[in-house]
């Protein structure tokens, strides 16, 4: 198997214009996007841009709330979890 | 066949894909985060009991957001998002931030499950075309088009005053 690409900081500063165009092959985008979540120096310097893809990225920059994997695992243990729990039902549940 | 996981195994792969498919769900049905809290929770339950540690993460991650689309497909889309995830950010990059939700909020829901797939989750087309039932090509062709759709989509917001 082929090994896993890896791009420093110096390949992301060459290839943003693909990056923000969504033009680079797939192993490297991947690779970019491996780099940015790794590296908080370039993830500012490419979040500069205000690409649509950027804005779109940025908005998923959402809380979860703490309590989320106990209720993932709380489902889990239910044999069919037939209706899913909101944290207000889960409140009154408990 | 249904894995059981352990603790440890389960927190680390819901800390790893909790974000982006909850990001996911919530643009997806319109920003009830209670809503999306419910049916992210589900989805990963049910993939999960399916799932092993052995996937790989972007195998996982797909599976994930077909459960994820499937489940929001029904669900009426009513618009209730809040700013509280923007705090801290700058004026001028909160202000950007809102205006794209909305115009994405404005596209078909095919649409937004493409952009978000890509732009937010970083599937690979070959990842989107499986989850989204279509060939590479066309899920290459239609990232292009959804593009140009929010870019129109944006100008109108920005005409209208935001």
């Amino acid at each position: 198997m082929a090994d896993k690409m890896a791009l420093d900081c110096e390949d992301i500063k060459k290839r943003l214009k693909p990056f923000l165009e969504d033009m680079l092959a797939e192993d490297e985008y991947q690779a970019y996007v491996c780099h940015l979540n790794a590296c908080e120096k370039c993830k500012d310097h490419v979040g500069r841009f205000g690409s649509l893809s950027n804005q779109l990225h940025d908005l998923g920059d959402i809380k979860v709330p703490s309590d989320f994997i106990s209720t993932v695992s709380f489902n889990l243990s239910e044999p069919v979890a037939e209706v899913p729990q909101t944290p207000k039902e889960k409140r009154q549940r408990t | 066949m249904s894995y059981k996981w352990d603790d440890n195994s389960l927190k680390l792969v819901v800390e790893r894909h909790q974000k982006s498919l909850f990001a996911l769900v919530v643009y997806l049905i319109g920003g009830d985060k209670n809503k999306a809290y419910a049916i992210a929770a589900a989805v990963f339950a049910e993939t999960l009991r399916s799932a092993s540690p052995l996937d790989t993460d972007s195998a996982l991650l797909a599976r994930l957001a077909h459960g994820a689309i499937e489940k929001c497909r029904d669900v009426t889309a009513v618009p209730s998002f809040d700013d509280s995830d923007f705090t801290g950010s700058p004026p001028v990059k909160i202000g950007s931030l809102r205006m794209i939700r909305k115009s994405l909020q404005s596209l078909p829901f095919d649409s937004k499950a493409l952009l978000l797939l890509r732009d937010q989750m970083h599937l690979s087309y070959n990842d989107i075309a499986h989850v989204l039932g279509i060939s590479e090509n066309d899920a290459r062709l239609r990232m292009t088009q959804t593009r140009a759709k929010l870019r129109k989509a944006v100008e109108e917001v920005v005409a209208h005053g935001g």
